[in-house]
């Protein structure tokens, strides 16, 4: 009818500002729904379409030793739909002009990972290289750089580099590129993040590397090498050899790929044990699943959290909308009771009259989800190209989803309908007779109940309360409305402070040295310690750092074993409290992570295999300690040496060092025989900085939503509850109340429907933060419950803020009301 | 008590323009009891919410217990309206939220008295308006005319010099408008309480002892009341402006 839907446009304009406070709450549920979850569709899509289309290996299988024979043999398995061998080793990159921290700092050493390329073929045939500038290396001398590590450093085809020995001819890089491996440039479960001025990444020929590696084993046979060869002499003369490789790579027939984890087959797949039986069983070190490789692992990690959000907080905005249109709709039938009796007695049916004002809900949702919808599509194609931009994905595979958009708006719509079913029925069952006599007054049963409890309360304290018991369902929506907000902004504070405490915890507690330096070679603690003294350090300890494999049972999971001596004050392990988790006698203790993966708990054993070393040995565990990043397993110096067979050598010095003194310490480190690499834990920091800012935009846009949300319904609240009482309010004028009393008296309504929305949602931010944490918790990732009482207190501060600003409008309206026709009006 | 010094009063209705008062002088004295009587949207509603400080005069002035409305704050008004003044509104205004004893004792309570303080005026005025019983009632409770009682009980907590009352039986049936009357009656024979009341209803405005008719905006100088037939009724002092002259209390 459409002098109905007249009546109803004119009906939002009347109301436009609670209107468009209703579909702001409503559209920034639907517009964060369609980002997050959009984003997240965008972002796995594009990792996955990057994987695949480099054809990234659903499997790996990491070996001592893999020849030609064997990579015969395992495509030969049934069922094994291509195979291909490619060594990969660890060498140090010499730059001239290499850059630290942001810095160019002259000569530096960093941490390579050097990946063969097949010598007969352009590309691999898993795990290809996308090129982003120049060319693949073809001819002798000729190195590809991954592109993090090229852009860090500012490093371009035709540029120079050297690789392994100190001496050797410098190599030219033919080009940049892309590897899906390293999407997300891990060096190991134990550092997770290295600064690209501590690791690097390099693609070589196979034949270039056996010609650095032939040169490397010259030098140590003349004894010119003075132990920078970079490797170990038997991972020297693996990478010699022309006929060997370290790791197979595979994928089997007849395999859909797992949408979500982008494995290929089921980890107990039969012909997994085949293939590697096929390669010689003995010398597996691991066989890793696509999902499970590192850099694909962390990816995920990073945009479930985009997921968690889409679906968990968009709920808190529809239903609190939900609870805003019901008050609104209520409102507004009372107060058109009387039409609704002219309408109906003039012929107007009661599905008109139930249509009519459903409609008011639906098009208030409309107008929140339609742009919301829009917007959302928008912001989840942005955010997937800033973030794929930002993590350099190179296939980006951005959609429209009209799933999500629909189900987004389904959603609104169903809330609406729901919100605005009471209402409008009981404008449709209004007897015309019945709508023309005023309405009930709505003063509920707990204003009878209170009238003998409250009277020694004060004035405005008392009004205050039962202006709130007239409504209790409204007052306890607002609440709940307040207490939503309260929890988005504590949980997602909760979530940024845990971040950071982890963080901290790793760089101020865990790890406090400045610099620390790896060593191929173990060599004498006493030498190592001279040295970094000499050299201005003002602290030094010593350890054994060797990756390890812990099994128990059936399962092992690869970390770093770090021996540590009795009192550590450098390299620690801890609780997240700070109290050293130390290992006593031939005990080991586990990271968190580690434990985890193991399903082990103190007390078990477990058996610890040392594969540079080929040793093995059994340990119980004593304790679980904490690490935010990554993780490792901890033994006593004395006892890994011990087991070990190492004597007193160490192979890891860390240090600390004036400010002054950092660059000497570093060149001192350089010059140290057999190193493998110099960490600076300025440029860890560094990295990690850069990747919070990116969180801190994020914990700043749901803060503002948060604000908006309690804006809106304290907004909403308080409008509608002056509206209601103008009457009431010019009443009290009249009778000589000032403004002021007014203006406290609604300040304390509105106090008490906070203060039970910051009583409920505190503990509630609390169990949705350990819910939310729980989500990101891996073996790679553990993040501490961490909630300062100041993010208790300033959230709650800044709830009563917005409140104070939400109210405003409402005070202005009292001010500005016409006493003379609000006295004479007719509720 | 109350003077209109050529007050004008106009107001926007939509694009229009509404000159309620177009001009009126007029002076009624303390003790006086004045019924204002005229069509609807004659602007008598209008004359008693300038008197009440409720609203402001365009032009002209209002002068209640000497003070000029126009001349004071907002907090001044407020000030003469809870102390110096007392309300009866047609719809009673109670405050729904408050109990009858509560709605009684408001202006005390606005004013900062304790509770305690205003426990025993408050039950002394309930008793003359025969609520003695219905103290701890809430509005929703009452009837009609019961309200209404309540709403002069509140009206005279302040022990006002001036009773403002705006059609006080307009929502009442016949028989309990006339036992309102009646109390507004026993207030308007106090000494030193002066009463202006709005009514449609001649036979309320009657018991009045001056009439003022109002009549597009004007004080219609020798109107009868509208429905008070002059043959069968005695004359009521209706009010000389030119004169200046109130009517003394009949």
């Amino acid at each position: 009818m459409r002098l109905l839907r007249r009546k109803l446009r004119r009906e939002l304009r009347q109301q436009r500002w609670q209107v468009l406070a209703v579909a702001a709450v409503t559209g920034l549920g639907v517009g964060l729904f369609v980002t997050a979850y959009g984003a997240y569709l965008n972002l796995a899509g594009s990792y996955r379409a990057s994987q695949d289309r480099l054809g990234l290996a659903a499997w790996r299988v990491d070996h001592r030793r893999i020849g030609p024979e064997q990579l015969r043999s395992a495509r030969a398995v049934p069922g094994v739909a291509t195979a291909a061998v490619r060594l990969v080793t660890e060498l140090p990159i010499v730059l001239d002009a290499g850059r630290i921290a942001g810095a160019i700092r002259g000569r530096l050493t960093v941490d390579g990972r050097v990946i063969s390329l097949p010598d007969a073929t352009e590309q691999p045939l898993l795990d290809r290289v996308l090129l982003d500038a120049g060319e693949l290396p073809n001819a002798p001398g000729e190195v590809l750089i991954e592109k993090h590590f090229a852009e860090y450093h500012g490093l371009d085809p035709g540029d120079a580099l050297r690789v392994g020995l100190p001496g050797e001819a410098p190599l030219t890089v033919s080009g940049v590129g892309i590897s899906a491996e390293y999407l997300w440039v891990a060096r190991s479960r134990q550092d997770l993040m290295p600064s690209p001025s501590e690791f690097g990444v390099l693609f070589m020929r196979r034949a270039e590397i056996a010609r650095i590696a032939r040169e490397a084993l010259d030098r140590v046979a003349a004894g010119a090498d003075d132990g920078r060869a970079g490797a170990s002499t038997s991972g020297l003369e693996l990478a010699a050899d022309l006929e060997a490789w370290n790791q197979l790579l595979y994928e089997l027939d007849g395999a859909d790929r797992d949408r979500e984890t982008g494995a290929a087959d089921a980890p107990d797949d039969p012909r997994h044990d085949a293939v590697a039986a096929a390669i010689g069983g003995d010398g597996v070190i691991e066989r890793t699943a696509r999902a499970e490789l590192l850099g694909v692992a962390l990816l995920d990690a990073d945009v479930e959290g985009m997921r968690a959000v889409a679906q968990f907080f968009p709920v808190f905005f529809l239903v609190v909308g939900a609870f805003i249109v019901a008050a609104l709709l209520t409102r507004l039938v009372e107060s058109q009771r009387s039409l609704i009796g002219t309408m109906t007695a003039l012929g107007v049916s009661k599905g008109q009259v139930l249509r009519h004002y459903l409609a008011f809900s639906l098009v208030i949702a409309a107008l929140g989800a339609i742009p919301g919808a829009i917007v959302g599509a928008i912001g989840s194609a942005v955010l997937a190209h800033r973030y794929a931009a930002e993590l350099g994905i190179p296939f980006v595979s951005v959609g429209l989803h009209p799933e999500i958009i629909a189900t987004a708006l389904g959603a609104a719509f169903g809330v609406a309908l729901l919100a605005g079913w009471m209402p409008a029925l009981r404008a449709a069952r209004l007897a015309p007779a019945e709508s023309m006599r005023p309405p009930a007054p709505a003063l509920g049963r707990f204003l009878g109940w209170s009238r003998g409890r409250l009277g020694g309360l004060p004035l405005p304290l008392r009004l205050a309360v039962r202006n709130l018991l007239r409504r209790p369902l409204r007052a306890l929506a607002t609440s709940l409305g307040v207490a939503a907000a309260l929890v988005l902004i504590v949980a997602t504070n909760g979530l940024f402070e845990s971040t950071l405490y982890a963080v901290d915890f790793q760089f101020e507690e865990a790890q406090r040295y400045d610099v620390r330096a790896d060593l191929w070679l173990p060599q004498a603690a006493t030498t190592l310690e001279e040295r970094a003294t000499a050299a201005g350090a003002t602290e030094v300890e010593t350890l054994v750092t060797l990756p390890a494999q812990i099994r128990t049972g059936e399962t092992s999971y690869v970390t770093v074993l770090q021996a540590l001596p009795d009192a550590p004050r450098l390299q620690r392990s801890l609780d997240w409290s700070g109290r050293d988790v130390l290992p006593t006698g031939d005990g080991i203790v586990l990271s968190r992570g580690v434990a985890l993966e193991l399903e082990v708990e103190p007390g078990e054993t477990v058996t610890v295999f040392v594969p540079g070393l080929m040793r093995s040995f059994e340990a119980k565990v004593e304790g679980i300690s904490e690490a935010g990043l990554g993780n490792s397993a901890f033994l006593r110096l004395e006892t890994a040496q011990r087991v070990l067979g190492l004597g007193d050598r160490v192979n890891t010095i860390v240090a600390t060092v004036a400010p002054d003194g950092r660059v000497a310490l570093r060149g001192a480190f350089a010059e140290l025989p057999g190193l493998a690499h110099i960490q600076d834990l300025a440029a860890m920091r560094e990295q990690f900085d850069e990747w919070m800012a990116l969180t801190w935009l994020l914990v700043g846009i749901m803060l503002a939503m948060a604000v908006t949300l309690a804006a809106a319904v304290l907004f909403n609240t308080a409008t509608l509850s002056i509206l209601e009482r103008k009457r009431e309010i010019a009443t009290m004028r009249a009778l000589g109340t000032s403004m002021r009393s007014i203006a406290t008296m609604i300040t304390i309504e509105h106090a008490l429907l906070a203060l039970p929305g910051i009583a409920i949602g505190l503990p509630a931010a609390i169990l949705v933060l350990e819910h939310a944490l729980g989500l990101y918790e891996s073996d790679l990732f553990t993040l501490p419950f961490v909630l300062s009482p100041a993010t208790f207190i300033l959230s709650a501060v800044g709830i009563v803020g917005v409140l104070l600003l939400a109210q405003w409008p409402s005070l202005r309206l009292v001010g500005s009301l016409d006493l003379a026709e609000s006295v004479r009006a007719r509720e | 008590m109350i003077v209109f010094d050529d007050v004008r009063k106009s107001y926007a209705q939509g694009r229009r323009e509404v000159h309620a008062l177009r001009g009126v002088s007029l002076e009624i004295e303390s003790g006086e009891f004045v019924a204002v009587m005229g069509r609807s949207g004659s602007g008598k509603s209008t004359l008693l919410h300038l008197a009440g400080a409720l609203d402001l005069p365009s032009s002209g002035r209002v002068t209640v217990a000497g003070a000029t409305t126009s001349e004071l704050s907002d907090a001044e008004r407020t000030l003469l309206r809870r102390r110096r003044l007392g309300f009866v509104f047609q719809f009673f205004n109670l405050i729904p939220t408050l109990t009858v004893a509560e709605n009684v004792a408001l202006p005390r309570l606005l004013d900062g008295a304790r509770p305690a303080e205003t426990r025993d005026r408050a039950a002394a005025l309930l008793e003359r308006v025969g609520l003695r019983d219905r103290t701890d009632h809430i509005p929703e409770e009452l009837s009609g005319g019961e309200m209404q009682r309540v709403a002069i009980a509140r009206a005279l907590m302040s022990d006002p010099e001036v009773l403002l009352a705006d059609e006080p039986t307009g929502n009442l049936d016949s028989a309990t408008g006339s036992e309102i009357m009646a109390l507004i009656r026993s207030v308007a024979d106090e000494p030193g309480k002066t009463v202006v009341m709005v009514t449609h209803d001649a036979a309320m405005a009657k018991q009045a002892g001056r009439l003022v008719v109002i009549r597009d905006g004007l004080v219609d100088e020798g109107a009868d009341a509208p429905g008070i037939a002059p043959p069968e009724e005695p004359p009521l002092p209706v009010a000389d402006e030119a004169a200046g002259a109130g009517a003394a209390k009949p």
